[in-house]
């Protein structure tokens, strides 16, 4: 489904009552919905919803037709309603997925030997990653492949290697795994990029 | 709200789903209203993806990773991705070593010719123009790279530009030399380098860059060739500690030797020997920002290396 067709629900009015709630400057606003749009899609994701950005749409649809017949969300905590809509939405999902008699724990889940048996990555994935790598600032690069040092035995956690890597570093794990994620999104997006060409 | 120490657990569970159907609710909410929260969660999920991959995890919470979060299409995405990169930091361990420098996957690019020759005529008009007697060329490592070009060039004693947009407690303005220099220059001296940004896709590996003994200024000069469409610039210097040296926004190209080149001082008893990252971005007229490659220094000092 395209992002256009899973934007049809959305009416115009719909969303100008949605931007008006989400605040008073229209392209502040704007951005907001953009976040609160893809974190919901995130949450379905980690739900594991196969496809989150339509539940995302779904979940901001009803929200905005909501809000366009008059509901109001409160200004302490806008999320709440989000969350609440987003939840029934998942609810519909399970029971849509268990009355298909795909219940989402034997769905089309890919097996669990998935890991293995992709096995090395796809070299063109691999040479975008090294050009990309290629991209980074020097340190950035360093940091991001040091984190993900495995040791040599498989079953061996690289917390070690991450502990040594904060204490270098003199911040806590979380915000050297922030650090890290954030290179990586840069690193994710590029790929992306690289792979579409 | 911050994320706190025992949030990542918390978010583990969430993300594994092993936790309770109301407290997973109420982190959403929470992972809904914080950003940082929600950020940290990314990052325990790419942790998971990426100890999945390395075969880390037990049997069942691999199953659950698989099923939680490698469904999607952006999940498996997600995996293929922390399946390269582990692939990649083993290849630059076993290559590299721990604690060295690490530097893989330098892609080997042909030098374009017109850089040179544009840099080559940008040069020979710097050398004109400023009657100095010598000049030296920094070769980028393994001549692989075409992305930068460093040449230093010591200039003779003029008007100098103070330092722009330093951070608060830098110095105000270069210190005047301390010692005579062995060339019979009179003092102070400013050193000319000159760089070249590429767009994104172009970056390259670290470069040398030396700072004569005696320097009080670094004169750095950018060639912006193939952007010509780019006319307002903001160029960021930050130093091995990572600090902020210099940002400065609204640059225009100056065309030197036919080559538009941003031009920007530093104080050259502020470049320490160590790695230094200069980024910048450029904007052309009514347009958005577009962020140039990062230029990837080394400063030497003096005799040094």
């Amino acid at each position: 489904m395209s992002r256009t067709e899973r934007s049809q629900g959305l009416t115009p009015e719909g969303f100008d009552a949605l931007l008006a709630q989400l605040g008073p400057d229209r392209e502040r606003a704007g951005e907001l919905y953009e976040v609160i749009r893809r974190k919901l899609a995130r949450l379905f994701e980690w739900r594991g919803c196969v496809s989150p950005e339509d539940l995302a749409d779904e979940t901001i649809n009803r929200v905005a037709r909501r809000l366009a017949e008059g509901v109001e969300l409160r200004s302490n905590e806008p999320y709440g309603y989000f969350c609440g809509v987003a939840h029934l939405v998942y609810k519909e999902v399970l029971r849509r997925a268990a009355r298909e008699h795909r219940a989402i724990e034997s769905g089309d889940w890919p097996s669990s030997s998935s890991f293995a048996e992709e096995g090395e990555p796809a070299d063109h994935r691999l040479e975008c990653l090294r050009r990309c790598l290629g991209q980074l600032a020097a340190d950035q690069r360093d940091l991001v492949l040091r984190y993900h040092q495995g040791k040599g035995d498989p079953g061996e956690s690289n917390i070690a290697t991450r502990q040594t890597l904060a204490r270098e570093m003199g911040i806590p794990m979380n915000a050297l795994r922030i650090r890290v994620h954030r290179v990586r999104r840069r690193l994710e997006s590029c790929v992306q990029d690289c792979l579409s060409h | 709200m911050k994320p706190n120490p025992i949030d990542d657990e918390l978010l583990r569970g969430y993300l594994l789903g092993t936790l309770a159907e109301e407290e997973a609710d109420r982190l959403e909410r929470r992972l809904l209203a914080e950003d940082e929260l929600f950020e940290l969660s990314e990052a325990v999920e790419a942790d998971l993806l990426a100890a999945g991959a390395r075969g880390q995890l037990a049997p069942a919470e691999r199953e659950r990773v698989l099923r939680r979060l490698a469904s999607s299409p952006q999940g498996r995405e997600r995996l293929a991705l922390a399946r390269a990169l582990n692939a990649a930091a083993d290849a630059a361990d076993a290559t590299e070593g721990r604690s060295a420098p690490v530097l893989p996957f330098l892609r080997p690019v042909a030098r374009p010719a017109v850089r040179w020759t544009a840099m080559a005529a940008m040069a020979a008009g710097l050398l004109l123009a400023a009657g100095l007697s010598w000049y030296a060329v920094e070769r980028p490592h393994g001549g692989e790279s075409a992305a930068l070009a460093v040449r230093e060039l010591p200039a003779p004693a003029g008007p100098r530009m103070a330092p722009r947009n330093l951070t608060p407690g830098a110095p105000a303005a270069p210190q005047p030399l301390k010692a005579p220099l062995k060339a019979p220059l009179k003092a102070p001296l400013k050193a000319i380098i000159q760089l070249s940004l590429t767009t994104l896709r172009g970056a390259e590996a670290t470069q040398r860059l030396r700072v004569p003994a005696g320097a009080a200024t670094v004169e750095l000069q950018i060639a912006l060739e193939g952007m010509e469409d780019l006319k307002s610039f903001r160029v960021v210097v930050r130093n091995p500690a990572r600090e902020t040296l210099l940002d400065e926004r609204g640059l225009e190209p100056r065309t030197l030797a036919g080559v538009p080149t941003l031009v920007v001082d530093l104080p050259a008893d502020r470049l320490t020997a160590g790695r230094y990252e200069i980024q910048a971005q450029g904007a052309a007229p009514g347009g958005e920002p577009e962020d140039l490659s990062p230029l990837d220094v080394e400063v030497v000092r003096g005799s040094e290396g």
